[in-house]
């Protein structure tokens, strides 16, 4: 069911123009961009591939479980300020994004703890 | 002698996803005489540098594809170029065995039918060069067969238009090409979030993520 939510999702360009709107936010969004995308590709690539996951090795799912642990704003603490600023209405798609992949996040953490207690 | 006004030919089936690979019946760069035309559409496919673009079993698979889907047409409804696409894309996807790609919306047009055949057009490279630049990218967190080539896929989805990368391949060529000359560009050790040894870089503009292993995982524009 994560797999297919992942990529039932549809598939578009970043949303640059959006972020326009966090310039006024306060903190340095200089590494903004790439930041974003270690956070949304690493969901995406265990989100994707999650069929798989019961069959990778110990050391791996003990990573996929650190990495699902926290998120964005847990990560990148120093985006906290923007976070009232990314609201549905002003920055829909980037919003959709977040909370699409905190979800999947959530569902994958929920995956990937119940499989590191079998092992 | 009378004309031979059997079913069309597969080659004559093949109208957008023609176009997409390359193939053309009118300019001299389609098909070879004499030969399977799909076989011989497959090298076509890489513009005028030739030679095989898919890597081994892939090429073969997505030539059964191709064969099988031209014969489904012939025998059902299967008119529409864009369901044509659509159909083939996914079912190339599906070698891909741990994520079939899904059914892109119905409302699909032409246009975006041929992004999802960029899965195809991805493999548009020799297949020596292919396999050197390909090696330059990682997998990221994806797992399973393929994981590399659908990493790339995935942030050619989402970054190719920042940096102008209209394909797969100009995507992966331009990454490649930048991680050459990092010489001053400005870097983010991020091993605290997602691993020891994963780095940012900025320059001009543009960024790219490099995991632990110096390989790409990612690469886009940077500024908003």
């Amino acid at each position: 069911m994560i797999e297919h939510k992942f990529w039932g999702e549809s598939v578009n360009s970043f949303p640059y123009e959006e972020l326009a709107n966090l310039q006024d936010c306060g903190c340095s969004i200089e590494f903004l961009v790439p930041h974003l995308d270690i956070f949304f590709s690493t969901i995406d690539g265990y989100a994707g591939s999650a069929r798989t996951l019961e069959a990778i090795d110990r050391q791996k799912l003990l990573n996929a479980q650190s990495n699902l642990s926290r998120s964005f704003f847990e990560m990148f603490p120093q985006y906290g300020p923007c976070r009232d600023l990314l609201t549905g209405a002003d920055m829909p798609r980037l919003h959709r994004r977040f909370v699409v992949t905190e979800e999947l996040r959530l569902e994958l953490r929920q995956l990937v703890d119940e499989l590191v207690g079998r092992v | 002698m009378a004309a031979d006004n059997g079913p069309p030919s597969p080659a004559a089936k093949c109208g957008l996803l023609c176009r997409i690979l390359g193939w053309s019946n009118n300019s001299g760069n389609g098909p070879a005489q004499g030969r399977d035309p799909i076989e011989a559409g497959w090298g076509v496919a890489s513009g005028q540098r030739g030679g095989s673009v898919l890597p081994g079993i892939l090429r073969h698979e997505a030539i059964r594809i191709v064969r099988g889907q031209l014969q489904a047409a012939e025998h059902t409804a299967l008119t529409s170029e864009v369901d044509f696409v659509n159909s083939y894309a996914q079912q190339l996807a599906y070698r891909i065995p741990f994520s079939p790609i899904p059914k892109p919306p119905e409302n699909t047009t032409a246009q975006k039918a041929a992004s999802w055949a960029g899965l195809i057009a991805m493999f548009a490279i020799p297949e020596d060069e292919g396999g050197s630049l390909l090696s330059r990218w990682g997998s990221g967190t994806w797992e399973g067969e393929m994981a590399t080539e659908v990493n790339i896929f995935k942030h050619w989805q989402e970054y190719g238009e920042s940096v102008e990368a209209t394909s797969v391949e100009q995507y992966l060529r331009k990454s490649v090409e930048f991680a050459k000359n990092l010489r001053g560009a400005k870097s983010y050790p991020i091993e605290e979030t997602v691993g020891a040894g994963v780095k940012v870089y900025i320059k001009q503009g543009r960024f790219i993520i490099m995991d632990a292993a110096g390989r790409i995982v990612s690469f886009g524009k940077a500024g908003i």
